[in-house]
């Protein structure tokens, strides 16, 4: 089939194929299947918040209901008066950026690199950079717990942030190099010859249009961070360095948990989190970042 | 790169010799750059994963740590775990990326409104806290008195309650969805990130040459995420198979060991500070998970730019 | 426009970095290390009466200061674990017993043989409980807390279905739980199979309770008494073919169990001492029993809390002198919720409740502890699959019993 449409009649055309019904069922079935994996998503915590609003003696009241008879929002005052989860909070989240701008830093140089230079060994360098990411952290809790220990950093941010970062640097080089390789080299060669060095180049027109890779590994980074618990658990023992998944395990004594605090504080560390996604979302959407750069 | 010269004459031979020169400079300004920026992650990478996976290598191949793996597959429950351990990746992989393909397919549709929204609400997953997010699945997984019965119930969808996690033939897929639901947001994001890469004039041209949506799936979108899926198939089969926090919490390995897979094994060894199993279990994984990655290398390798 | 984006971000970012790296620096670090400081780690249960404890040592003993760390169920023993082989070690910690030995046995903890005198005797502490922390005859860690199982049953309910006091051995237990459930019509009782530590807890005290046991032998290999376990899959598995105890077991960890019995779903159930008050306060009226074995009292298999010194700690001489201090009956009694591992701290005024007297009992008279061999820890996932396959009617208890037997030889063999 060919298609030579010239330009100044294309325009008509396209949109009558928007308007095809092929596109409408295309429609319909995308948002059938969002709102279904949007529901699937969202249940589970939908039975954590209202767990969160239940009393002790209706967390586990038989016959179980899904809503509270007496909700109460006693839970959160724990979790706000009596816990350690503000401070853990707020550890976890300078914990998480401090990870993302420790990644992002190494993973841009050594990405771009990768992605530019075409050194010898470079893909054998690739592969073995993703040796990190497939061990598991059970193996690698001891040999960094006393790296960290040596570096005197235990019970510290950063140093927490630094041991974390064996869970993200192979998988963000990975992806930097792929999307700086998507980058036209064009766009630097363009700055350079208009006098610029590669380093300017490189800032003022390859990361604008690197952009929503670069945004996505930064969420994957911090939300990795954000998660981990194994070697928060291990490297931190007082406020001054633990954080959130921590703070959680607080509210189980040796017989019992909390479960409305539990639930409680987990939800205060979910909510958050979603919103303000709903803001940085937009810098990995194309159109919206980097403008009408054409390659 | 073929260069249309008249034959040769000496200049044009003095220039080329040059320009070979000037290639072999470049080439090696090229090595030194990339190794010189490429040194940070190597040093801290070494530091962080090298020495440790020096630790497995030598603590598997040690006498106890050959003992260990005596132990561990002389162990009756190791075929079942292992037979199990397949299943749960399997469900793992294949459940997270299609979900995860299709929800990115999904948003990247035209037509569809409050993007953002959409991406946050089904981000929620990778965002919960895992053992609240697990338990909070064991609730709704009980017999008779999990939301999702109930839910299903007044569906009309069944008629019985279902025993999610004490039938020994469910158990399995039911935790594998778990993992499948706490995994999917992480496939959507980066396939969303490499569907930027394609840009709407090939949507286009696709349209007006008459292609179905499939065809367009297949012809233009999975090539153009090639590199993205390897690294996601990479991820997703190592994250299945370190996680046992939706196990642990839900049925701890039951019921009968119908849901007892390596990850679990691991942890418990950990737990019982038996060094030299970790290690053995760990080689394993890394054994598979550098197959992968070699075979990766060796289609690319063919097709190299 | 791109350019100020971008110059704006990395701003922000090395701003970030400047704040983290202040914040922590202000903030980091766990407490001095004076000459006369330590550092104790002690589960967050305790921490109410381990402040008070250390405000009294701090006054009788000034200059010397303790530094309390939390450490919770959850992570306490990956925690401790990775102290002890990195070497950075607390000065004293607070420990599960049965873990004792997986320290003790790489030397990773100091002998405190020496600390036994006059004031605190031997023969004053509960014998499985030392033993447990005993290695050819070197103790190395005090233990101040030991816990045994015993039955909790709803007195009212017992009475409706017309039974006049608790069973004193299992078959009268099964012909009871029978009478239960055709008179009231719930199951009579249920079993945590939904977790498998709680599991195996219930399978080590049938095993005891038939009169199995575990002895090292010189070579290092561990005995396995192959009846013994058989018969306890078969205790076990009794009554779920018949309906009378509950099918939720599969679902269920001892927490669930419990909060089925406090509403009144079932008519008894087997649990510590530390349920006694919960269930109380729930408005239960409630009795306590020994736990039935074969012929009369069976015998349970007993766990608790031990003060350890790492072989690493800095300040060894504080750290003795404050656990001589905790170690004395006054302050183990104050520091307990159950009871004390000196028995003559179980005399104190607060265990007075007679419904935690068939306890005491159990751990004094009919208690063996749990095997410290590392083992033990092995078997876990063996015993949960075979106690479930027989209990769900998949598998006959002698077939069950043989991935036991199996695994039992690995785990246990000779060093």
């Amino acid at each position: 089939m060919t298609a030579v449409a010239a330009p100044a009649t294309a325009a008509p055309t396209v949109r009558a194929a928007r308007r095809s019904p092929r596109r409408y069922v295309s429609l319909v079935l995308a948002y059938a299947f969002l709102i279904l994996l949007a529901l699937l998503s969202i249940l589970p915590l939908i039975v954590m918040l209202t767990s969160s609003l239940k009393p002790q003696t209706e967390i586990f009241a038989i016959p179980a209901k899904l809503f509270a008879s007496h909700p109460t929002f006693q839970n959160y005052v724990t979790v706000f008066t009596s816990s350690d989860m503000p401070r853990a909070l707020l550890n976890s989240l300078l914990v998480g950026l401090l990870a993302t701008v420790f990644t992002l830093i190494l993973g841009c140089t050594t990405g771009y690199a990768l992605s530019r230079f075409r050194f010898r060994g470079s893909r054998q360098l690739a592969v073995s950079l993703l040796l990190g990411q497939l061990l598991p952290a059970t193996v690698l809790l001891l040999p960094i717990y006393k790296l960290i220990n040596a570096l005197g950093m235990l019970d510290t941010i950063p140093g927490l942030a630094l041991a974390t970062l064996v869970f993200v640097l192979p998988v963000v080089t990975w992806m930097l190099s792929t999307t700086f390789a998507g980058v036209p080299i064009e766009l630097e060669e363009a700055a350079m010859i208009d006098g610029s060095t590669r380093l300017m180049a490189v800032i003022r027109v390859v990361l604008p249009v690197a952009l929503p890779g670069i945004a996505s590994v930064a969420i994957f980074a911090f939300l990795q961070s954000w998660n981990e618990f194994l070697f928060a658990s291990v490297m931190t023992s007082s406020i001054a360095s633990k954080t959130a998944p921590v703070a959680l395990t607080d509210f189980a004594n040796e017989f019992t948990v909390d479960w409305g605090a539990t639930m409680a504080a987990a939800t205060v560390i979910s909510v958050p989190i979603t919103i303000a996604f709903l803001f940085v979302q937009r810098f990995f959407v194309r159109g919206m970042a980097a403008g009408a750069v054409k390659g | 790169m073929a260069v249309l010269a008249p034959p040769d004459s000496p200049t044009r031979a003095a220039s080329r010799q040059s320009a070979q020169a000037r290639a072999v400079k470049a080439m090696r300004r090229n090595d030194r750059r990339g190794w010189f920026l490429s040194l940070p992650s190597i040093l801290v990478l070494l530091a962080l994963a090298g020495v440790p996976t020096v630790y497995v290598i030598l603590g598997a191949f040690s006498a106890d740590g050959v003992d260990a793996f005596d132990t561990i597959v002389h162990d009756p429950g190791f075929s079942q775990m292992m037979v199990n351990t397949g299943i749960w990746v399997v469900i793992a992989l294949v459940g997270a990326l299609v979900v995860g393909y299709l929800a990115a397919i999904a948003l990247n549709h035209k037509g569809v409104r409050l993007t953002g929204m959409w991406r946050a609400l089904l981000l929620i997953p990778w965002i919960t806290p895992h053992v609240a997010a697990a338990t909070a699945w064991k609730w709704m997984f009980g017999t008779e008195y999990g939301t999702l019965n109930g839910l299903l119930l007044q569906l009309h969808i069944i008629h019985e309650p279902i025993s999610w996690l004490t039938n020994t033939t469910l158990v399995l897929p039911a935790l594998a969805l778990v993992q499948v639901w706490s995994t999917f947001p992480f496939v959507m994001m980066m396939v969303t990130s490499g569907l930027q890469s394609i840009p709407d004039e090939v949507y286009e041209a696709a349209q007006l040459d008459g292609a179905r949506p499939f065809d367009t799936l297949r012809f233009i979108i999975l090539p153009a995420l090639r590199d993205v899926t390897f690294i996601l198939v990479l991820i997703v089969t190592v994250w299945a198979l370190n996680s046992f926090v939706p196990v642990w919490v839900i049925t701890r390995g039951g019921p009968a060991g119908a849901s007892t897979i390596l990850p679990i094994k691991l942890y418990q060894e950990f737990q019982n500070g038996s060094a030299s199993s970790v290690s053995v279990i760990a080689l394993f994984q890394l054994l598979v998970s550098m197959t992968l990655a070699w075979f990766y290398v060796q289609r690319t390798q063919k097709g190299d730019r | 426009m791109r350019w100020s984006t971008s110059t704006r971000v990395a701003g922000a970012a090395a701003v970030l970095f400047a704040v983290g790296a202040t914040v922590s620096g202000c903030a980091s670090g766990s407490g001095s290390s004076g000459s006369n400081t330590i550092t104790w780690w002690s589960p967050n249960w305790d921490t109410p009466t381990a402040k008070q404890l250390i405000a009294e040592f701090e006054k009788a003993n000034p200059g010397d200061k303790v530094n309390l760390v939390e450490t919770t169920n959850d992570t306490m023993a990956t925690k401790i674990k990775t102290a002890l082989d990195s070497g950075s070690t607390p000065d004293v910690m607070t420990e599960l017993v049965s873990r004792i030995p997986l320290y003790s046995t790489k030397g990773q903890l100091t002998d405190l043989t020496g600390m036994f005198d006059a004031n605190m005797p031997k023969d004053d502490f509960n014998t499985s409980a030392l033993g447990a922390v005993t290695t050819d005859d070197k103790t190395y860690a005090i233990p101040f807390r030991w816990d045994a199982q015993g039955v909790i049953y709803n007195k009212d309910m017992f009475a409706k279905a017309g039974i006049a006091q608790a069973p004193t051995n299992w078959s009268e237990l099964q012909a009871d739980a029978k009478i239960l459930k055709d008179k009231l019509g719930v199951a009579a009782y249920a079993w945590p199979y939904g977790s498998d530590a709680n599991t195996q807890t219930r399978w080590l005290n049938a095993y005891y309770s038939n009169g199995g046991t575990f002895d090292t032998k010189a070579d290092g290999s561990v005995s396995f008494d192959s009846a013994a376990s058989e018969k306890a899959l078969q205790m076990l598995a009794d009554g779920f073919s018949d309906g009378y105890v509950s099918k939720s077991s599969f679902e269920s960890d001892n927490t669930a169990v419990q909060n089925l019995f406090i509403n009144k779903q079932l008519a008894f159930y087997f649990d510590g001492v530390y349920a006694v008050d919960p269930i109380t306060k729930a408005g239960l009226n409630i009795g306590t029993a020994m736990m039935p074995g074969p012929d009369g009292p069976g015998t349970v298999g007993t766990n608790g809390w031990a003060f350890a010194i790492p072989a690493k700690a800095k300040n060894a001489d504080l750290a003795k002198k404050f656990v001589q201090f905790m170690s004395q009956s006054d302050n183990m009694a104050t520091l307990t919720m159950t009871f004390p591992a000196r028995l003559s701290a179980a005399k104190d005024p607060k265990f007075a409740n007679p419904l935690y007297k068939p306890f005491l009992d159990q751990q004094n008279e009919d208690g063996r502890a749990v095997p410290s061999s590392p083992g033990y820890a092995q078997l876990t996932q063996t015993v949960y699959k075979a106690v479930q396959q027989v209990a769900l009617g998949k598998a006959s208890a002698a077939d069950a019993n043989k991935a036991i037997v199996q695994q039992a030889q690995n785990v246990f063999k000779a060093n």
